[in-house]
């Protein structure tokens, strides 16, 4: 059952706004694919209009995350919906390994696990959200960005971008990885959950300064940079 | 949100580019930042120094900070700078990322839900300032402070 899709209907009718409340992580497949892709790549997505957001599910089933959002093209929707399953079964049937890698940075799996289902997961690359209300304006000028499409434009190797605050913001391209990029970057969606965990002051340079202290195999000025960090959650926790 | 008055005036002081005033005491601070934790109401702070600190005068400052701030009973960060003027959070943005590592004395981090972790304090810079080449991790319970 795909639920509500947007309280902006009027823009969802118009095949311009694909946000998504999720229910059980299988559903919204039923979207209608986007006729004009440049369209719904450049409007803002539907909780900036809508403050509350897309409007609730009306599935009443599956333990819906309350408030949790995917907003994007129909793909992304899919692959993150996908991810979310995935890493939620992992974290279900975390290991000694895995819960140690979230303790070693101080935090409980099953509280990553809840965090995660809570979070909004929108498209960074289109996004107009302004990273001076989401951050503050000396972030925004330190950056040189105003929105958090404008970042992801000037730093081609982010993945994605998540301050604290319940919306993690993803480069749709970078949500597949592994052979012809048909595997599914659940540990990304996982990584970006610490974030919104952990204080503002804990970013990738402590989490991988602080494994690699505690024993990990990261180094903090590898050329894999913070991927080091999603690749060593799907090592743990795989 | 549960705000202390300092936190307010830092705030406030904040907004309107002011300096951030010490608080004095045993070891003179500056709170740079006090952070509300998903999710489960947890505490971060920021705190810069003047002077390098050594593990017993970490442990003491730690507990000056909680009896001021009163953070609740859940989760809990402190990270502890030295000469650190302002806190611009980094967010993976390298400049601002490198500028609060090199800065970074010590950090801190409870958990209610990890009562065994015993290395929960790390210590990143020796008595002269110097940044250490292998953290160094102490035990440390804030609850305990003052008993």
């Amino acid at each position: 059952m795909v639920s509500e899709l947007c309280a902006r209907e009027d823009l969802f009718k118009s095949g311009r706004c694909y946000g998504v409340l999720t229910g059980s992580h299988d559903e919204c497949l039923e979207m209608p694919e986007p006729t004009d892709p440049v369209r719904v790549s450049t409007d803002p997505a539907c909780w900036e209009f809508a403050p509350g957001g897309c409007g609730g599910g009306e599935d009443g089933g599956g333990g819906a995350p309350q408030g949790q959002q995917i907003i994007g093209s129909p793909g992304f929707v899919g692959k993150v919906t996908k991810g979310l399953g995935i890493a939620n079964r992992k974290l279900a049937n975390a290991d000694a390994d895995c819960r140690q890698l979230f303790a070693d940075i101080g935090l409980a799996v099953e509280d990553v696990a809840a965090t995660m289902n809570a979070t909004s997961f929108v498209d960074g690359t289109t996004s107009q959200a302004q990273i001076g209300m989401l951050v503050n304006q000396q972030y925004a000028n330190a950056v040189g960005a105003a929105t958090v499409a404008q970042l992801f434009a000037n730093s081609p190797g982010l993945s994605g971008w998540s301050p604290p605050g319940g919306t993690a913001y993803l480069r749709p391209s970078d949500m597949s990885n592994g052979l012809f990029g048909l595997g599914t970057n659940w540990q990304l969606l996982v990584h970006e959950t610490l974030h919104q965990m952990l204080g503002f002051q804990r970013d990738d340079n402590w989490i991988m300064t602080e494994l690699q202290n505690k024993g990990y195999r990261i180094n903090p000025n590898s050329p894999r940079k913070s991927r080091q960090i999603s690749d060593v959650i799907k090592k743990k926790c795989n | 949100m549960q705000l202390t008055i300092v936190t307010i005036i830092v705030a406030i002081a904040s907004q309107s580019g002011l300096k951030v005033p010490t608080i004095s005491g045993p070891i003179p601070y500056r709170l740079l930042s006090s952070q509300v934790l998903r999710p489960d109401q947890g505490r971060s702070y920021v705190v810069s120094v003047e002077k390098p600190l050594d593990p017993p005068a970490i442990k003491t400052l730690l507990c000056q900070i909680v009896a001021a701030e009163k953070p609740p009973n859940t989760r809990l960060e402190i990270g502890v700078y030295l000469g650190l003027d302002e806190f611009i959070p980094p967010l993976g943005f390298k400049p601002l990322s490198d500028k609060l590592a090199a800065h970074r004395m010590a950090s801190y981090q409870w958990n209610t839900k990890l009562p065994n972790d015993r290395r929960r304090l790390s210590v990143a810079k020796d008595t002269d300032g110097k940044p250490l080449a292998k953290w160094e991790y102490h035990e440390f319970d804030h609850t305990k402070c003052g008993s």
